[in-house]
């Protein structure tokens, strides 16, 4: 019987988590990482503190889970917003492709830059 | 104030049109008056051959839905005065066939209603010999869900049912969820394979206009939330332990 | 569904629109709601570059910094925040009651599935912001 139900609930987890991690955790980092220190509000840490503070393993894994999980609920939404804005649920497959390929990509992006800390 | 008002209302002639067109007919502006009350007026004074579904004129049928200024909206519950000065724009509801002026043709509303199978559902033999009892909170889990009056102003709401018709909608998903809730049913295994399609609750994105424009508070979008919780347990349950009982 | 005949009437079907969610305010809010996504992935991409950049150096932190300042850059980082910030706003108030009404019922109004939401983000930035800062 479950191979007539629709496998969105996997995608729509995976949606569900990343909204509620991209809702605490991005606003800070676009405020600090895209206005607090370019525009000197706060002092920028120098290279060196930032890469002991990337070393250690739960920057890593915190790192890691956001960013992915942004990716996957960017991807759902993105596929439900293409199809509903540009009314082209007839390429849906289409959509659903390059969607879930991107999310796949920044999701290997994520693994490699963060397994391999030099 | 002045004491009329304009309503625009749409007409559509089957034999002859090829699409809807808008009249425009001067009625009183009455302060108890509602759209309803204006547009039987004009059926009774000035146009007999208006075509349009009304009933109790109480808000408990569910027949008199109707696009105001491109809000759906039941007629007998909305006041004319809220327009003044006007001019109304009255139309058939959103995204369904419209079969004379603003009278809509539902069939595909009722066959998605029968489709979620909206009845208690018994797997056992069961001859209850007294009413079923259940408690307050029992009640509660689903009551919200049951005051649909079935007036499909949530349809022409919905934009994804306007872009995809095979969208089970907010009125029938909220009622199989009504079942799925009632302590007294057993059938939500059955109902799952209606809504856990690709055109049951995955369609919905969460738009919300469906509940602002519910008459009765339903809230059919936070039903539909809700069963994507449980869809999702039950997609687990069915993967990681596929021996269990269906 | 009655077969029409060639001298029956038949229904008119609407349309919709392609431009339909600027028919209506709370249809264009949506869209906007939905577009945030373009700009979580945006932002996801940037701390990617933010990351690597730490990694490949000093200068290379340095252009990181740099670009960060551009006037192009701030443009986008300040749409992807505004969008990003009304994403939480609308989930905090949307989502957080489904999942009490799911487990407990209705048992409380809305709201109160909502605020503690907040409590929790203000609490997430804090720590957040101690680390990225290097106070701790």
């Amino acid at each position: 019987m479950s191979a007539h139900r629709s496998n969105r609930p996997l995608a729509w987890l995976l949606f569900g988590t990343g909204g509620f991690l991209v809702a605490f955790f991005f606003p800070i980092h676009i405020f600090l990482t895209g206005f607090a220190e370019p525009l000197g509000l706060v002092p920028t840490p120098s290279r060196a503190s930032m890469l002991t503070l990337l070393e250690h393993p739960l920057t890593r894994i915190y790192l890691a889970i956001l960013l992915i999980f942004a990716f996957w609920h960017a991807a759902y939404r993105l596929r439900d917003t293409i199809c509903d804005a540009l009314d082209v649920r007839r390429l849906d497959t289409v959509v659903v492709s390059l969607c879930y390929a991107g999310a796949m990509l920044g999701t290997i992006a994520t693994m490699v830059l963060l397994v391999c800390v030099p | 104030m002045s004491d009329t008002i304009i309503l625009e209302v749409a007409r559509f002639h089957p034999e002859r049109d090829a699409e809807p067109s808008y009249a425009s007919f001067e009625v009183p502006l009455r302060g108890d008056w509602m759209v309803l009350d204006g547009l039987n007026y004009i059926k009774d004074q000035l146009d007999g051959s208006l075509a349009f579904r009304w009933s109790c004129r109480m808000g408990i049928c569910g027949s008199c839905g109707m696009m105001v200024n491109g809000v759906p909206k039941l007629t007998c519950e909305t006041l004319l005065t809220e327009f003044a000065p006007g001019p109304v724009r009255i139309g058939p509801l959103d995204h369904f066939p419209v079969i004379k002026d603003l009278v809509i043709e539902m069939d595909d509303f009722v066959g998605k209603l029968q489709k979620v199978r909206p009845w208690i559902v018994r797997k056992d033999d069961f001859q209850p010999q007294r009413e079923f009892l259940q408690t307050p909170a029992q009640l509660d889990a689903f009551k919200q869900f049951s005051l649909c009056i079935n007036c499909m102003l949530c349809y022409a709401a919905c934009p994804v049912y306007g872009l995809d018709p095979s969208f089970t909608g907010p009125a029938a998903l909220a009622l199989a969820e009504r079942y799925n809730l009632d302590s007294r049913d057993q059938g939500s295994a059955e109902r799952t394979d209606v809504l856990s399609q690709h055109d049951g609750i995955w369609d919905c994105t969460v738009i919300g206009e469906c509940s602002v424009v519910c008459p009765k508070h339903v809230d059919p979008s936070l039903a539909i939330q809700q069963y994507k919780i449980t869809a999702t347990a039950d997609w687990f349950r069915t993967w990681l332990m596929p021996w269990g009982n269906k | 569904m009655p077969q029409y005949s060639a001298y029956q009437p038949k229904a008119y079907r609407p349309q919709m629109s392609p431009y339909w969610y600027f028919d209506r305010w709370p249809y264009l809010r949506f869209m906007v709601r939905e577009a945030s996504c373009i700009f979580v992935a945006y932002f996801a991409v940037v701390m990617l570059l933010q990351i690597r950049a730490i990694e490949h150096g000093t200068a290379a932190y340095a252009h990181f910094q740099a670009w960060m300042s551009c006037p192009v850059v701030m443009i986008l980082n300040a749409i992807a925040l505004v969008l990003i910030i009304f994403h939480a706003v609308t989930w905090f108030a949307l989502v957080p009651r489904v999942f009490v009404r799911h487990l407990l019922g209705p048992v409380m109004p809305d709201l109160f599935a909502a605020v503690p939401n907040y409590g929790a983000w203000f609490v997430a930035s804090l720590v957040v912001a101690l680390f990225a800062l290097r106070f701790i």
